[in-house]
């Protein structure tokens, strides 16, 4: 039972899928859309109001918000991004090679999985950034290290019963070798799984990254990033001017939703309980 | 040019298969018949190499090719019947050209081609299944239950294109299946299974009409036909 | 008297017919078969009778069982008849028995909440179990669904089915999933209790040889609709209907070995492919153009134009 059983939830999945993809165009083009250089400090206007020119005001510095938002939302995508890619890429090769060997290789490797899958990926990331110093790579790595369990262990079933079908047993009978039929028969058909997986993990990488980044140990001052934005707002909300924090709070919720829902649409259309 | 002397297969301490012996002569064709669970399909599996024997030999001069069950998982859902056919055909070094010749032989229609599994029917596509296991020019095909899940009428179809089939290309048949009347119709020998072992042998006409085993008579006797009246045997648990 | 009785039951689900004006009438303690291949309408024609379609779903005509329309039933009335007057038997029995519970339980379950005691309620399990030949019936009681075979479990699932003593069993492909040496005592249970019992019973299946040894008629459906009703025992001699004779020539025992069979180009058609006019038009040998554009009236035993000529 998803969301999506809720009418009005499902009826909005087209508007989620153009708000995602105007925040992929928004972060692709944002040096020709963005008004502002989003680092150009002008004191003498700090804290300005919503007007024509500052659409969404300016921050403690009197740097205009609505550039930096924009050109956040590059390293806010990029981020989960290469996560889920990562994650994705490492975690399907091990549960198709689990799956396609089976015996003591599947069961080391799955012991393996549950053990990590129980570290917790938020709290491994933020030690791991911790020890080896914060910044935009090393949490990424950390995360994406944490997010190889969560989607081996769905693919690893997901191949298990692939393997099994009649096809494949077909393919082996022929004379096909093990690896022309994982990569030409096997991989494209669990494609939209993992597809679907990744667009998943993404909404979760995204959260966890700006969290790390508020805790700054993520990108550090000046970077523009929606994590970051958050918690530099912080002092600004105190003095009456909240528009930083919100503002980039807001968009990490509609990108969220916005991600999820379509991924928890097209789980629903290529099948299986994917959580 | 089968010959498969006293196999043997154990699962975990349970056994499977039980010291079972067959041979299939060149265009010849056996069925393996017997109920779920009386080794006939681990049998097939052991001869098509999906499977290893515990014990035993299979020798075969030529090669083999195996047609499943059930038409709706036996193709990948993603590849036509024009790539899935040639795929099998370039890997085996034949020329392309044979394409149409198979679709012609299992009759297809040359049009469907293009048309991927979810397009077709259930009868469909156990012809394209038994194109692909074909196009290699076998010697020996294994049929592990191939008609049982289809219709009636395709059912019908399907057998008749097999006997067909292997007037056209001389393969020899390995029959796995539950169905007498099927074994009556395609075959020339059978197999009698029971709990992993062979409990009786011999030509079709032979074994079908005056069965000397206890379970063979039993089997025989519980096939719906004109007539046929159900009986509960004496308590059979 | 008719206990049963479809009238132009049509039904469609979400805009698809899938049943095209059924009418059938089913005497007590008669039983009928319901033959025919994959998208006939077999399985939606009993459903019906429980108003078990799917969501979506819009009837025409009606079903009347014991004189009252089954469509117009209130909540409890459906429940009163579910529960006490028809009973339903399924082609997996895996799958309509709680797997974690004991077969005694799920025996019991409709007893006990019928507010028969429990002692009673397991008497009459144990009673009804070695009815339908399952011995040592109280250890079997004790049992769950997974230590029991498939052909035992449906012995099960008939017991529980006659336990509460329904006028009206539907079954449903019960033994298609069996192995043919179960299949034969499982329908010679399910044939013997009904004559004993009385009851009605409609039994659905693919097999026009099957459905011959247990059922008095037999109702061929194709595409939606009954094409042709005949009495069992009759089933060679008077098949009249095209694709009940191709039926009977297509199963690999109707012709001596080597013979080819006899085939019916293309594949079974749903009621929603059928053509305009008689369903069965663009498979059949002996179609003409009216075949193909009028709708052949049911009149005696089938629906078929050629009815004379044949």
């Amino acid at each position: 039972m998803t969301a999506l059983a809720i009418p009005v939830v499902r009826r909005a999945v087209p508007f989620a899928a153009v708000i995602c993809l105007l925040v992929v165009l928004t972060a692709i083009l944002a040096p020709w859309i963005a008004p502002y250089d989003p680092n150009a400090i002008d004191p003498l206007n700090a804290y300005a109001p919503f007007s024509a020119a500052h659409p969404l005001g300016t921050d403690d510095l009197g740097r205009d918000l609505l550039s930096r938002l924009i050109h956040g939302s590059r390293t806010s995508l990029a981020g989960p991004l290469i996560v889920v890619v990562a994650a994705g890429t490492i975690g399907a090769t091990l549960a198709i090679t689990a799956a396609w060997f089976g015996g003591w290789f599947d069961a080391l490797m799955s012991r393996a999985l549950d053990v990590l899958f129980a570290f917790p990926g938020l709290v491994l990331a933020i030690t791991v950034a911790a020890l080896f110093g914060s910044g935009f790579i090393t949490p990424v790595v950390a995360l994406s290290v944490a997010f190889v369990p969560v989607i081996a262990r769905v693919m690893r079933a997901a191949a298990l019963r692939e393997r099994n079908l009649p096809y494949i047993e077909a393919l082996r009978v022929q004379g096909f070798g093990a690896w022309r039929i994982c990569l030409r028969h096997l991989v494209p058909n669990l494609a939209p799984l993992l597809m679907v997986q990744a667009a998943i993990g993404f909404g979760y990488a995204m959260i966890d990254l700006a969290s790390i980044s508020f805790l700054g140990l993520g990108l550090q001052p000046p970077a523009a990033d929606w994590g970051l934005m958050i918690a530099n707002g912080q002092p600004s909300i105190l003095a009456g001017f909240p528009q930083q924090s919100v503002t980039a709070a807001v968009a990490v919720v509609i990108t969220v939703v916005a991600f999820t829902a379509v991924a928890e649409r097209l789980a629903t259309r290529f099948g299986g309980d994917v959580r | 040019m089968l010959d498969v002397r006293d196999l043997r297969k154990e699962y975990r301490g349970a056994i499977a298969v039980d010291g079972v012996s067959f041979a299939v002569p060149a265009g010849g064709s056996l069925a393996v018949v017997g109920e779920s669970g009386s080794g006939k399909t681990t049998c097939a599996r052991i001869v098509t190499g999906l499977e290893k024997a515990t014990s035993g030999t299979v020798t075969l001069h030529g090669s083999v090719q195996m047609v499943f069950q059930d038409p709706y998982q036996s193709l990948d859902r993603r590849q036509t019947v024009r790539g899935c056919l040639a795929e099998v055909l370039a890997h085996h070094g034949r020329d392309r050209s044979r394409l149409g010749e198979l679709l012609d032989l299992v009759g297809l229609d040359r049009r469907l081609g293009d048309a991927l599994p979810r397009q077709l029917s259930g009868g469909q596509r156990q012809r394209v299944a038994i194109a692909r296991a074909l196009a290699a020019e076998p010697q020996l095909l294994v049929l592990d239950e191939a008609v049982a899940a289809l219709d009636v009428s395709i059912q019908a179809q399907i057998l008749n294109l097999l006997v067909d089939a292997r007037a056209a290309t001389g393969v020899a048949y390995l029959f796995i299946t539950h169905d007498l009347s099927v074994v009556r119709h395609v075959c020339t020998d059978v197999v009698v299974m029971s709990r992993g072992r062979v409990v009786e042998s011999g030509p079709v006409e032979r074994v079908l009409h005056e069965p000397e085993h206890g379970y063979t008579r039993r089997l025989v006797a519980s096939v719906p036909r004109p007539g046929w009246v159900p009986r509960r045997a004496v308590n059979r648990d | 008297m008719t206990l049963l009785q479809f009238d132009r039951l049509t039904v469609a689900v979400s805009g698809r017919p899938v049943l095209r004006r059924v009418t059938l009438d089913v005497a007590a303690g008669e039983a009928v078969g319901l033959v025919g291949e994959s998208g006939s309408g077999k399985s939606m024609t009993v459903r019906s009778v429980m108003r078990l379609l799917p969501a979506g779903a819009t009837v025409g005509g009606t079903v009347r069982f014991d004189g009252a329309d089954v469509g117009a039933l209130d909540a409890a009335g459906l429940r009163r008849m579910r529960s006490r007057d028809v009973a339903m038997v399924f082609q997996d029995p895996r799958a309509v028995v709680n797997p974690v519970r004991t077969v005694g339980d799920f025996l019991t379950e409709v007893l006990r909440d019928q507010g028969t005691g429990r002692s009673e309620a397991t008497r009459r399990a144990a009673a009804a179990l070695s009815e339908v030949g399952v011995g040592d019936a109280m250890r079997r009681l004790q049992q769950r669904p997974y230590e029991l075979s498939g052909g035992l479990l449906q012995r099960v699932v008939i017991a529980a089915a006659l336990l509460t003593g329904p006028r009206l069993i539907l079954a449903d492909e019960p033994t298609t999933a069996l192995d043919t040496t179960t299949q034969e005592e499982v329908v010679a249970i399910l044939a013997e209790q009904r004559r004993l019992r009385g009851t009605t019973l409609m039994f659905i299946t693919h097999d026009l040889e099957l459905a011959a040894a247990v059922c008095d008629r037999i109702a061929v459906m194709y595409a939606g609709e009954i094409v042709e009703i005949l009495p069992a025992a009759r089933l060679h001699s008077d098949a009249r209907h095209p694709y009940t004779r191709a039926l009977l020539g297509s199963r690999p025992g109707a012709v001596a070995p080597g013979e080819r069979l006899r085939t019916v180009p293309g594949v079974p058609q749903s009621a929603l492919t059928a053509p305009p006019g008689c369903v069965f038009a663009d498979r059949c040998p002996h179609a003409e153009a009216r075949c193909r554009d009028v709708r052949p009236v049911f009149t005696g035993s089938a629906a078929c134009h050629l009815l004379e000529v044949l």
